[in-house]
């Protein structure tokens, strides 16, 4: 892992926005355990939850409905993950919560639907 | 729903909300990202889902909520008219909370000299596009104003496969939150130009350039694009009052981002439960 | 290509002559079209325009331009009841600085020639006590008692609903292509058909010289002369009672201070010969100098009043005269209506129809319906009408624009009287012209209109072709 400099970011966490400071292990500028774990992963790999909504084919009318995914997923990847989520058409409108399986990346996707 | 849940845990009978679109939740219902409901309940989530979470409060409570009902008229003495389906209604109330939200500012988007063609959005409304209406407003996108609603809206776009080449900000800094500009232009690498100031759309039918200047160097350039969606700002919703020439005041309450824009939802929703409970 | 239909008259344009003209041919027992190349009617010059109903007396007393246009002003008054639009006579005021007392005192001679009554100078008091937002430099101001305002695309629509119903056809988002004489016909053909007509009326507006050209009849090139306005927010609602003019320059009327139908004031228009007959924009300097000449009469108009700007083109010609005139074989060139055509266009309709009336015979339609009744206005009825509309149909109790208080209903009956765009619909409803400019109710409008029209929201333009809105988010190409 790159050790060798210290970067920098801002925590996207939680509101309070801290500058965080990283060289790989140490954290410095967090006010909080999650920042320092976000630092941490984002000079391996950034991770992001994915929002977004996908297509219901109800009768009565189309209708999008919002998604999260389950888990952080690569950023990089984000441009083709949101290829195999926008394919997803369900025929009935899902409860909120409920979940939504996507394939075709590395990795099963989770969908988790956000809104009624 | 906040001021309604907290007037019904305070004990308060006889609480109507009125809705003028067919579901509860408001703005919420069309913000699908996540950043809401941290520090009010410790748990982030979506709009959406922290309007469902209120929405199950208030179902819960003794509360009558009445949606589709299109309030247009209050008066001193607290007598609200709405229209709705079956027909006109005038009800009094000892209080009337003003939950009304907000609108967006346009005023900029009016007076950029040009044409007017097709293309030319607000945030707001090219957010409701995608993610109510699941359309797009278009492919080639400059957004105009570094507001919260127009970051999230370029990433939202850029998701959906569109790009967009900048956030023009007039200003030398940037209006809307930091965490929204790391993690909506910072993460898909679009660019945010301060100090820079749109001058002219152009485009017969549909928006084909924008011209801007840059205010530092005095630079023109031309930037073409299809789409232009401004975030210059919200403004509380407060027309009811001032068409009735009435001040807050007198069982006449605004809550929310009715009276003052509020970053984040959890503050609304505090001051509205306080709000709630106090007119128990 | 489908067959040619035949017809007795061809109407080549949808402003407010060409539309004047489907009107009043309607009173008649003949079959005419109306062809208009834009989505929909107005969409030319006449839907961006100061929206008054001249007295006349700006015009030199022995034009053709003056005459129709106090005869357009009297017959403005009949129609607006007949076919229920508004028309708010709100007079006007030419006034005078020191200086210009003779000026106006020869306007007054020149309208008393062509018969307009009621003119009469007023002296500084008078001014003072009803339009105290004026300078008080003014010396003294003509009043013409009989100018008016509308809003053209109003009486457009409610002209062409009548004619409709009696029977005329109106053909929008169709060009004409090209302009025959065959042995006892004109052959019209157009981007959508093909007409066979025994005449031909020319009302293409600032493309009428085109259209003779096609026909191979030479009139005069039209010059482009843009104006552009400026609408002040509501704050400066009811500025002033009447039209406020300058005394007038060589070319225009001036830039004029104007309450409009809807209330709000508007200022403008520039004058400006152009070159690009797609020139629509709007600019700083057009800006500066309709401010400057307005703080001069209403010093109190400031500019970050200014919320909304438009602009539109004068089809003028080298004369300041209106070119009407049958050139042959029943083609009829409407070339150079420039202000106030508007005014006169119910005029130039008469006189067109006069003309034709020498050549074939016209006797009175059977069964023609003079009057025409507009959509219900939610916002201005009163409680118990509210309710009945309700009871008879719930769509008048869903609210669609907040701004302007539109309901569902409204907005569907102005697609069944022809609406096929966005800016249709607003002409019609006033939908989506409040504060929030239609933030709040576009997407809703476009989803009433997929359901009524059949169409997906990707088909929905803001005025016509080339001004979708949206597109289906699929249609992107992949990432
Ligand atoms: C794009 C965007 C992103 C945001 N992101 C975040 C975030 O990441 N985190 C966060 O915490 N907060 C965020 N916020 C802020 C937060 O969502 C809002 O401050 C909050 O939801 C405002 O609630 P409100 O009840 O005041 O207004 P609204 O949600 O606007 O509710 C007002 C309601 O009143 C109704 N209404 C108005 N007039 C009438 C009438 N005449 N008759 C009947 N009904 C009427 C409206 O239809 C609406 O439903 C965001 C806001 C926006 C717009
Ligand atoms: C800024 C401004 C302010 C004005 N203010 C006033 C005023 O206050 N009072 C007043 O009396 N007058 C006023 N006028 C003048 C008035 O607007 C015009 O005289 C009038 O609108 C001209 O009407 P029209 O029907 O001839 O033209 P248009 O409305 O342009 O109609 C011509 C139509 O023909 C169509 N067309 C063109 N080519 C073709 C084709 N090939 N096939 C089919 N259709 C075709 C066009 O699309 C257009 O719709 C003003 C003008 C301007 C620019
Ligand atoms: S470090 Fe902790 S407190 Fe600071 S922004 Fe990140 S999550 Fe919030």
């Amino acid at each position: 892992m790159a050790k060798e400099s210290t970067k920098k970011f801002i925590c996207i966490i939680c509101p309070q926005c801290c500058e965080l400071e990283t060289d790989g292990t140490e954290v410095k500028g967090a006010k909080c355990k999650r920042g320092k774990e976000f630092a941490l992963q984002e000079v391996v790999l950034p991770l992001r939850v994915i929002t977004t909504t996908i297509r219901g084919e109800a009768k009565e009318a189309r209708r999008m409905i919002p998604v999260k995914t389950a888990c952080p997923l690569p950023l990089e990847d984000i441009p083709q993950i949101m290829r195999y989520i926008k394919g997803v058409r369900i025929s009935e409108i899902p409860a909120l919560g409920s979940r939504i399986n996507v394939g075709g990346y590395s990795k099963p996707i989770e969908l988790i639907v956000t809104g009624e | 729903m906040a001021a309604a849940v907290g007037a019904a845990e305070g004990g308060l009978k006889k609480i109507l909300i009125l809705e003028r679109l067919p579901r509860l939740g408001g703005i919420l219902n069309q913000c699908i990202h996540l950043g809401f409901g941290l520090t009010y309940f410790k748990e982030e989530m979506t709009g959406t889902e922290y309007a469902a979470r209120y929405k199950k409060m208030v179902y819960e409570r003794d509360i009558e909520a009445r949606t589709s009902c299109f309030v247009h008229t209050i008066t001193p003495q607290k007598e609200i008219t709405f229209v709705c389906a079956d027909g006109e209604y005038t009800v009094s109330a000892k209080h009337i909370v003003m939950a009304t939200g907000c609108r967006e500012r346009t005023r900029e988007m009016l007076t950029v000299p040009g044409t007017r063609p097709a293309g030319i959005f607000t945030a707001g409304l090219a957010q409701e596009m995608v993610n109510i209406y699941g359309v797009m407003p278009g492919k080639e996108v400059v957004v105009i104003g570094s507001g919260d609603i127009g970051l999230i809206m370029a990433r939202r776009m850029t998701l959906e496969g569109a790009t967009v080449h900048a956030v023009l900000e007039i200003l030398d800094h940037l209006s809307g939150l930091i965490r929204n500009k790391v993690q909506c232009l910072d993460d898909f690498g679009i660019p945010l130009y301060l100090q820079h100031e749109p001058l002219e759309i152009i485009g017969r039918d549909r928006v084909e350039a924008i011209r801007y200047r840059n205010n530092q160097t005095g630079e023109h350039k031309i930037l073409p694009c299809d789409t232009v969606l401004f975030s210059v700002g919200l403004i509380p919703e407060q027309d009811l009052l001032i068409d009735a020439g009435i001040e807050p005041g007198n069982g006449i309450h605004l809550v929310g981002n009715a009276d003052y824009i509020h970053d984040y939802v959890d503050a609304v929703t505090r001051e509205a439960e306080k709000l709630g409970r106090l007119l128990a | 290509m489908r067959k040619p239909s035949e017809v007795k008259v061809v109407i080549i344009g949808g402003g407010i002559v060409g539309t004047s003209l489907a009107y009043e041919l309607a009173k008649y027992q003949l079959e005419a079209v109306l062809i208009e190349k834009e989505a929909e009617l107005s969409f030319g010059v006449s839907k961006s325009n100061s929206g008054i109903v001249h007295t006349g007396f700006q015009d030199d007393p022995s034009s053709l331009k003056a005459q129709l246009a106090v005869r357009g002003n009297q017959l403005y008054r009949e129609m607006a009841k007949l076919l229920d639009f508004p028309f708010i006579p709100t007079g006007e005021l030419v006034v005078a600085f020191p200086g210009e007392r003779e000026q106006i005192e020869h306007i007054r001679e020149n309208g008393e020639r062509l018969g307009i009554p009621r003119l009469e100078i007023v002296e500084g008091a008078w001014i003072r006590e009803h339009e105290p937002n004026l300078s008080t430099e003014i010396e003294c101001a003509l009043l013409g008692p009989t100018a008016a305002v509308i809003n053209p695309y109003e009486v457009i629509y409610a002209m062409a609903e009548n004619a409709a119903s009696n029977g005329v056809t109106i053909n929008c988002s169709n060009e004409v292509t090209a302009l025959e004489r065959e042995s006892d016909c004109w052959a019209v053909r157009t981007s959508e058909s093909e007409y066979k007509a025994h005449y031909v009326i020319n009302a293409a507006g600032l493309s009428a010289d085109t259209i003779s050209q096609m026909a191979g009849i030479p009139a005069p090139r039209i010059i482009p002369w843009k104006g552009e306005e400026f609408i002040l927010d509501r704050h400066a609602d009811r500025l002033t009672q009447s039209i406020i003019f300058p005394v007038p320059q060589k070319e225009t009327k001036g830039i004029l201070v104007i309450p409009t139908v809807d209330g709000n004031t508007m200022i403008g228009p520039t004058a400006e010969e152009i070159d690009d007959k797609d020139d629509i924009t709007t600019s700083e300097a057009g800006k500066k100098k309709v401010l400057r000449s307005i703080q001069r009469i209403v010093p109190c108009v400031r500019e970050d009043q200014i919320i909304a700007s438009f602009s539109g083109l004068r089809p003028a010609i080298a004369e300041n005269e209106f070119y009407i005139r049958e050139e042959r074989d029943g083609f009829v060139n409407i070339v150079g209506i420039k202000s106030p055509g508007l005014t006169a266009a119910p005029a130039i309709a008469e006189y067109v129809v006069q003309m034709l009336a020498k050549k074939m015979k016209l006797s009175p339609r059977k069964g023609y319906i003079a009057t025409r009744s507009a959509i219900p206005r939610f916002r201005h009825l009163s409680s118990d009408e509210r309710n009945r509309l309700i009871r008879e149909d719930p769509g008048y109790g869903e609210v669609v624009c907040r701004c302007e208080l539109v309901t569902k209903s409204e907005i569907r009956e102005a697609i069944k009287r022809g609406a096929r765009t966005l800016d249709g619909v607003k002409f019609r409803t006033r939908s989506q012209m409040g504060r929030c400019h239609g933030a709040f109710c576009t997407m809703k409008i476009m989803e009433i209109m997929a359901e009524e029209l059949g169409v997906t929201y990707d088909q929905i333009t803001k005025r016509g072709r080339g001004s979708e809105l949206v597109m289906e988010s699929h249609e992107l190409k992949a990432l």
